[in-house]
């Protein structure tokens, strides 16, 4: 039943989704193009004006994407389990695990989709726009592969962890928040806001906390007492990324759990 | 055996009490009227057994088990909007029937969407209300539920198109299944009823069998509603 929900799901956001993301590489394709032809055309500053706007148009495609996407995901949840639909979804032979699972797993896809697909439209306009070239992509990915061989491959497994960590608290703050606010008969949006606030002011809380924490695991290491500097740094870096990826961890389970009860015990289509 | 039990069913909105210690038993095979006016707490009666309210205090039990997924698998729920997105078409609407539904008899939607002249490809968006109000009808009668609890099923179509959903009701619904309508046109569906509930405030007036309303009371039930809840 996981699976049928999101296909669903897949389904009801793609519709807006696609046509976004599609518009975002048409537009990387014409940025590419306006650079490419228009270097031999008439005089410069017709030349920038178009090549300046489509780049723009381009960056601007870029954002629509990025915080577009979130909302078709955002508006699916609350349409879909709160508002008028939740009287078709919410009477499914389907637990509420699955129902949130189901948007926590497609949102998370979306968003890794979504960055990969921006990445490759940066580098789709460099390759039309004829300033890049193949060789240089050799290269770049040459000097990508070498970075990643540099980097340790806990510190990358720690960036992983921490961006769908971070994405999904992203998501679960926006999904506990709209489920609590239903339960307000007014002033929803106004509620919205303000548990959205309340909640980075203790978060803004908890990383002050975090930073104390940090300041006295670097000062309780062998930091000044030890010979090799940088490697005792690293391994304080490192735990200390631990604890922060732990935490959002937490904040995820927590959140998720808040909006289960809540879908649970308190359905509220009233 | 019972398919609708509740034991002193209390739902409250803040301060105001929707339904209050309601006791009721719904047989098996039963076509049933939850009759009352605006506010009397129909639509709150059937969102609980749904399990898209939870009771202040009481029970109600759908087969003997609370409201949860595992019931929702035996009740077939006509709400009293429109409910599908409006982006589905009917037949994207009878897909995700099929997909979530084991009980969906497919063939049976589809005759009766040529029936009622909807046309599979087009969009719940493009549809009137009466239409979108018959094509959530077809869904919820297609499948072979135990229990249908349909609120307000007849109340924004035509005439004919209403006496096409009651007749579509009866011959859709098995005898082992319960159906549960809740409306105020009581001299439409009168005829196809075989209990009658009328509802007050909250509190259950009266339950009984039509024809025990008509040889006891002397009256239709229409008759019966109009002088009970006249204003």
């Amino acid at each position: 039943m996981l699976g049928k929900l999101m296909k669903h799901e897949f389904r009801a956001t793609g519709r807006a989704g696609l046509p976004l993301c599609g518009v975002m590489v048409a537009l990387a394709v014409i940025a590419g193009l306006a650079i490419r032809f228009l270097e031999n055309d008439s005089g410069p500053a017709f030349q920038d004006v178009v090549g300046s706007l489509s780049i723009i148009l381009f960056l601007l495609s870029i954002f629509a994407v990025a915080v577009g996407i979130f909302i078709i995901l955002m508006q699916s949840f609350k349409r879909n389990l709160l508002g008028d639909e939740g009287y078709l979804m919410r009477v499914l032979p389907v637990s509420v695990h699955k129902l949130l699972l189901s948007k926590l797993f497609v949102a998370l896809l979306w968003f890794v989709a979504s960055t990969l697909l921006i990445g490759l439209s940066v580098l789709l306009m460099a390759a039309v726009s004829g300033e890049v070239y193949v060789s240089d992509f050799r290269e770049l990915l040459q000097a990508l592969r070498e970075g990643f061989h540099a980097i340790d491959g806990v510190i990358l497994v720690q960036i992983l962890l921490g961006w769908i960590g971070g994405m999904a608290f992203l998501t679960l703050l926006f999904y506990a928040d709209f489920t609590l606010t239903q339960n307000f008969s007014k002033h929803k949006v106004l509620y919205n806001v303000m548990g959205v606030v309340i909640f980075i002011v203790l978060l803004r809380l908890i990383f002050g906390l975090n930073n104390a924490l940090d300041a006295s695991l670097f000062r309780a290491g062998e930091l000044f007492a030890g010979e090799d500097w940088t490697a005792t740094f690293q391994a304080a870096a490192v735990r200390s990324s631990w604890i922060r990826i732990a935490e959002v961890y937490l904040f995820d389970v927590l959140l998720y759990f808040l909006t289960w009860g809540f879908l649970r015990y308190r359905p509220n289509l009233e | 055996m019972s398919i609708l039990e509740c034991r002193a069913l209390t739902k409250r909105y803040g301060n105001k009490e929707a339904l209050g210690g309601v006791d009721l038993t719904l047989e098996t095979g039963r076509i049933v009227g939850l009759l009352g006016p605006n506010g009397s707490g129909k639509t709150t009666l059937i969102k609980l057994a749904c399990g898209l309210l939870t009771p202040t205090s009481g029970e109600i039990l759908i087969d003997g088990r609370r409201p949860s997924p595992e019931t929702n698998a035996v009740v077939s729920y006509l709400p009293e909007r429109t409910t599908l997105p409006l982006w589905m078409s009917a037949k994207q609407a009878m897909d995700f029937y099929a997909d979530f539904y084991a009980d969906f008899r497919r063939y049976a939607a589809e005759e009766m969407l040529e029936k009622l002249h909807l046309e599979q490809n087009q969009t719940i968006r493009a549809m009137s209300k009466g239409m979108r109000e018959k094509l959530q009808l077809i869904l919820t009668m297609s499948r072979e539920a135990r229990l249908y609890l349909l609120d307000e099923p007849i109340g924004g179509v035509d005439p004919a198109t209403r006496d096409y959903i009651l007749k579509t009701i009866i011959a859709n619904y098995n005898e082992e299944a319960t159906v549960l309508i809740s409306t105020h046109l009581i001299s439409d569906v009168e005829h196809v009823l075989d209990e009658a509930i009328f509802l007050r405030e909250g509190s259950v007036m009266l339950h009984e069998t039509i024809d025990a309303i008509r040889e006891e009371k002397g009256k239709s039930v229409d008759e019966l509603f109009r002088e009970v809840f006249a204003c």
